[in-house]
């Protein structure tokens, strides 16, 4: 790898591993995030060199043959429209099912600050998750 | 110019070592800032020293009436420490409501001391909290007062060959924090603190430095129409560009509604 | 339509099959395309609003790997321009030029390409050309041109006065306006805003010399449309040329343009045979993607006391930009059509004013030009209701369109195909909860709450389904409006559908496959879907104006018409039998105990051993369908928002939209178009405008650390309902439903806020909403600074 390569260029190019998006240039939109060992970060932000003996989690690599209830949370919600800014919120919410583990889903909302949708209006996005998470429905 | 080198020393020793050797490197921590101006190539490469593998600058360590923060800890780190939690509250919510949740991940207290950015929102609370920010080079530690840190928005008073090291930060559990956004990129932020005798409204967002607002102790009757008073007239007579009249506003209620929080927490 | 197959009904929505790989990562968008031996593009661009270029140095510039580095000297003098297809009558075209020569008009202008190894290369040496200027005075935004026109800076030298073209129509009778108790002036700006799909544009190239085949990959709601601006501007055969659009990421008109990048990328991969990429930044997209919208729209009312709208004298100022895209000019005028909204207005009067500014290519955005007018219509009607005193409910209710008279005539030319708006907007109503929250108000207001509550209704009927090409002709766009489809039983019977849209994330590969199996009987995971590809495909229209439904649609549903009856033609020679004694029910056709499948039919019809006289073999249909009239959706939404008086923020509190877009074809596809659409309209009606310097015209919006989208914390909770009454227009009945929740959205929150902030004085308010604008009015009584 290039030394001033940087993580998500390194996924793409590198290891072809191109479900990790560039959807920006100001470390804004989320579209490239990872877990960073367990923790979600923007990978245009980090470069490969620092990842060296780290764990790197990409959506590739959160299931084998069926969805995980994660992704088929996703699907059944239908949050996923043009599917670019889907692999970012999929790793972002694992570590929020993980550690971060919001109570409600205002705070799920504030938590996923970092990851921009266009498309869904992001509804559908906070359904799924909140979903996974258990948390009760907006009384709509 | 320069092949490009990295570098990733295990202690700040070697990291000082690195940077005499290299007198131009950037040093690398959270990256949010110098690897997005890399990336967009607005920064020619150069050797870059990764300060993530000092163990020694991801401490926080509490005295009897002070934090020290090292350089390397994230946002998301110093919101959880409970010697923050304890003792800074204004700045754990300041650390919740920085960038999002990738950001706070990954950048780092150091990043923003070295980086500068004025109308960021921590320099409010450590203003209001008052303390040292540290460096260290070949040449030893040096101390810096908070207050004259910053020299203008990303100007700071770092020397060339100098690590940022930590800051250092007066316990203040009786600490406000509050936040405006008024637009995408630009924010109103407050921060009251007090400790014994010194009292301190910091207000960031309103004027190229932050404005601090000394507050006479809180003993008087009447005390706090005074604070108000104190705050109303130092933010009435900001004059920049950004000190519009409704951030000026903004920042006269904020400042009124943080007193008012004070109060009702009883006077120590 | 017989439905068969599991999950095919309304209850049970079938799942998206793209999802699959969208979840895992698997989609192929265009970044994600490589190809040997690729060569990288990156363009210098204009740092300035407007200003001469004096010099250009490249010296600096060739840094190891750089292949070559062409200013538009270099370009031959056979290349055309950026095609443009909506010459409006009376149009002053300055041109397009692929690169700017001695002028730059728009900062981000393409000035030089730079061709490399590398993306990082090309990159680092654009950055190192160094081109030298001289300023001009700018005109940076729409309303510097309105002001100036006696006068000043002018964009293009051959065009003093900035104005591309004026456009009027007198629509009805003007005496309608006799009866009119009073009239009142209104001046209304909808600012200029980006699309920002997620994925910016991108477009790979690449040329095979012993084929003379053009090989194109483009991130593009069009690939036909590509292909064919390629062979006219490339001089190219556009039979050898191919264009296939891989994944797209989101595009909302912005991907309905055929750009200079996506030109000159193919020019030079032809010219210098190399395979070349392009991939824009996302602040090169903030530059120079087109933005949307940018009127300033000027209305005269005349209504009755009573509250009948009688009239209007509306001049409507529309920001081309500083140069022309393929439907710039245009956009306005479908503004100027849908003024008449849900109302019968006997008389409209409409000048058209397109004017050039130091920015961007204006062009198509969700809605073009209809959210424009329904954010026109409804803050009017909202006005009329308030100087009468009346409820904005009853208003509504007495003007509209009533249910019995659809077809409906407006004025404007248009004949609305069917509706129900009352029925809508009560139901609406009802559903918000209007009674509890005018109580909630009142009670607020008397007690003086720094928290007001806002009512805020927005009634919407659009035209989409775009479009009958004679609507085309008659409004001087160079397109015709008609899909494509193509139905295919292969010889075992397997299925194939190709269609003429190109989807960017509305599900047409599951939909698609879903009304085959409708149509046809045969499961939805056996039909393949092709989309978005001219090898072996007829001409497609390419999505855009919520037509992939109700035109591609009915396309695919006639061509399986076709095959159906191919079938039993067939059939009736081979059972010898009349047509109308064989049955087709889920696939299957009998006669008395006779039965067999279309499926079954397939291998019979290759094999043509046995067909009756003067019966072609195979089984497949092409079907061009060319539709008689646009579909209308419309609509209802109410939007409930708290304004905090000592801050100027707004909270959505609550939005319930209720949307008649005829029959849906798959209900969680079309509520997730209406909930996108609705969060982009309030994002221009909140947070979101492009703002160039007054002065210098430099863009100060050119990130999302400057620009506001939405993000989940922004978004309300959004309730949606449905209405249906089936569009006549197609044998689908739909309409469309992809732009419907932006139309509808602007006013409705706007219209709120105005409600809210009423008791301070406030009668308007233009977007965006932003907290220190709110405040600023209610300091000063509802007068701005």
């Amino acid at each position: 790898m290039r030394a001033d390569q940087t993580l998500v260029q390194f996924l793409r190019e590198e290891k072809r591993l191109t479900g990790t998006h560039i959807g920006c240039d100001t470390v804004s939109c989320g579209a490239c995030t990872v877990l960073l060992n367990g923790q979600a970060v923007k990978s245009c932000s980090v470069l490969a060199v620092q990842c060296d003996g780290a764990r790197v989690d990409t959506v590739e690599g959160l299931c084998d043959q069926e969805l995980s209830p994660l992704q088929q949370a996703f699907r059944e919600c239908f949050a996923v429209q043009c599917g670019f800014c889907t692999p970012g919120f999929l790793m972002t919410a694992c570590e929020l099912m993980r550690t971060v583990k919001p109570k409600s889903r205002q705070e799920l909302a504030v938590q996923l600050a970092g990851n921009y949708c266009r498309c869904t209006g992001y509804q559908p996005i906070l359904d799924a998750i909140g979903r996974v998470l258990a948390l009760p429905s907006p009384s709509r | 110019m320069n092949a490009f080198q990295y570098a990733a020393p295990g202690c700040l020793q070697d990291a000082l070592r690195l940077l005499a050797a290299y007198p131009d490197a950037v040093l690398l921590a959270g990256g949010q800032v110098v690897i997005n101006e890399m990336h967009r190539a607005e920064r020619a490469p150069s050797p870059l020293i990764d300060l993530g593998r000092i163990d020694e600058l991801k401490e926080i360590i509490e005295t009897s009436d002070r934090v020290w923060i090292g350089a390397g800890v994230t946002h998301t780190q110093l919101a959880g420490h409970p010697a923050v939690k304890n003792w800074l509250p204004a700045l754990v919510q300041a650390a919740q409501a920085v960038g999002d949740l990738q950001v706070r991940n990954r950048a780092t207290v150091g990043g923003t001391i070295a980086y500068g950015d004025s109308c960021g929102d921590y320099w409010p609370v450590w203003y209001a909290v008052g303390g040292f920010v540290q460096l260290i080079s070949s040449t030893g530690v040096r101390q810096v007062e908070i207050r004259d840190w910053l020299a203008g928005r990303c100007s700071t008073a770092l020397r060339p060959q100098e690590i940022v090291r930590g800051i250092i930060l007066n316990k203040r559990n009786r600490s406000y924090f509050c936040k405006h956004q008024v637009s995408a990129g630009e924010t109103v932020t407050l921060s009251l603190a007090q400790g014994g005798e010194t009292a301190r409204l910091a207000v960031g967002g309103l004027t190229e430095l932050p404005l601090s607002i000394e507050l006479p102790p809180p003993v008087d009757e009447g005390w706090e129409r005074r604070w108000k008073e104190t705050a109303a007239t130092r933010i009435d007579a900001a004059a920049d560009p950004r000190a519009t009249r409704y951030r000026k506003h903004l920042a006269r209620q904020s400042a009124h509604w943080l007193i008012d929080k004070h109060a009702a927490g009883g006077v120590p | 339509m017989a439905s068969k197959g599991s999950g095919t009904s309304l209850s049970n929505p079938v799942l998206r099959s793209e999802d699959r790989r969208f979840l895992r990562g698997a989609g192929r968008y265009l970044a994600d395309l490589s190809f040997p031996d690729t060569y990288h593009v990156a363009f210098v661009r204009s740092s300035e609003a407007h200003a001469r270029i004096m010099d250009i140095s490249t010296e600096k510039a060739y840094l190891p790997g750089v292949v070559g580095i062409f200013l538009a000297a270099d370009l031959t003098s056979e290349l055309g321009e950026v095609p443009m297809v909506w010459p409006v009558p009376g149009l002053q075209n300055p041109g397009h030029p692929l690169l700017a020569k001695e002028t730059v008009r728009f900062p981000g202008e393409p000035i030089a390409v730079v061709i490399a190894a590398d993306e990082q290369t090309a990159r680092r040496a654009a950055k190192q050309v160094k081109v030298t200027y001289h300023r001009l005075p700018v005109v940076a935004n729409l309303l510097q041109a309105v002001d100036r026109q006696a006068g000043g800076a002018a964009v293009h030298p051959e065009i003093a006065d900035n104005i591309a073209y004026v456009w009027e129509r007198e629509f009805g009778d003007p005496s309608a306006l006799e009866k009119a108790d009073d009239s009142f002036f209104q001046r209304l700006i909808i600012p200029r805003v980006a699309p920002l799909p997620m994925e910016p544009r991108g477009l790979i190239a690449r040329y095979d010399r012993e084929a003379d085949l053009l090989s194109v990959w483009a991130s593009s709601q069009f690939p036909h449309v590509l292909r064919l601006s390629l062979a006219v501007v490339l001089g190219h055969p556009e039979s050898r040329i191919a264009v296939t659009v891989p994944d797209v990421g989101g595009a909302f008109g912005g991907k309905m343009n055929v750009y200079r990048e996506d030109l000159l990328v193919a020019y030079f991969a032809k010219r210098l045979n190399l395979t070349l990429r392009y991939v824009e930044t996302r602040s090169e997209n903030f530059m120079a993607m087109t933005h949307g919208r940018d009127q300033i729209q000027d209305v005269r009312v005349f209504y009755t006391r009573r509250g009948r709208l009688l009239g209007m004298d509306v001049t409507i100022h529309a920001n081309m930009g500083a140069y022309l895209q393929g439907a710039t000019p245009g956009i306005p005028l479908f503004t100027a059509q849908m003024l008449s909204g849900c109302y019968r207005i006997p008389y409209i009067k409409v000048r058209v004013m397109g004017y050039y500014t130091n920015q961007a290519y204006t062009d198509a955005y969700r809605g073009a030009g209809r959210p424009e007018a329904t954010y026109l219509v409804e803050r009017v009607i909202e006005m009329v209701a308030r100087k009468c005193g009346r409820d904005p409910l009853s208003v509504r209710l007495k003007n509209f369109i009533r249910r019995t008279q659809f077809p409906a005539r407006v004025v404007t030319g248009l004949t609305y195909d069917s509706g129900d708006y009352s029925k809508a907007l009560k139901k609406a109503a009802a559903k918000s909860g209007i009674k509890y929250w005018r109580s909630e108000q009142r009670a607020r207001r008397l007690r003086g709450d720094r928290r007001q509550i806002g009512i805020g209704i927005s009634s919407y009927v659009e035209f989409c389904g775009n479009s009958p090409s004679s609507a085309h002709a008659q409004l001087g766009l160079k397109t015709g409006g008609y899909e494509s489809a193509v139905v295919r039983i292969h010889p075992t019977g397997a299925v194939t559908v190709i269609s003429g849209s190109c989807p960017s994330g509305q599900g047409h590969e599951t939909v698609w496959a879903q009304l085959v199996e409708r149509c046809l009987g045969v499961a939805q995971e056996q039909v393949q879907v092709v989309t978005g590809t001219t090898t072996g495909t007829p001409w497609g229209g390419g999505t855009y104006g919520s037509r992939s439904a109700a035109v591609g649609g009915t396309a695919i549903y006639q061509a399986c018409q076709r095959l159906i009856e191919k079938g039993r033609d067939y059939l009736q020679h081979l059972w010898q039998v009349k047509g109308e004694a064989i049955g087709f029910e889920q696939g299957v056709y009998s006669c008395g105990t006779r039965r067999i499948s279309l499926q079954e039919l397939a291998p019979r019809l290759y094999l043509a051993h046995d067909l009756p006289y003067g019966m072609e073999p195979g089984l497949e249909a092409t079907v061009f369908f060319e539709p008689r009239s646009y579909t209308y959706p419309s609509g209802t939404h109410v939007c409930i928002v708290e304004v905090d008086a000592l801050t100027g923020k707004t909270s959505i509190l609550q939005y319930v939209a209720v949307d008649d877009c005829g029959h849906l074809l798959h209900e969680p596809i079309a509520k997730g178009q209406v909930i996108g659409g609705i969060v982009q309209g309030i994002g221009a009606a909140l947070y979101e405008q492009i703002v160039q310097d007054e002065q210098t015209g430099q863009l100060l919006t050119q990130s999302f650390r400057s620009y506001h989208l939405p993000k989940a914390e922004d978004v309300p909770p959004i309730v949606t309902d449905h209405l249906c009454t089936p569009s006549p227009v197609n044998p689908l009945g739909v309409k469309g439903v992809g732009e419907s929740g932006t139309i509808a959205a602007h006013p409705a929150v706007i219209n709120a806020i105005v409600d809210a902030l009423s008791v301070y004085g406030v009668e308007h308010v233009d977007m965006p909403a932003t907290p220190e604008k709110l405040w600023q009015l209610c300091q000063m009584g509802g007068e701005t600074e």
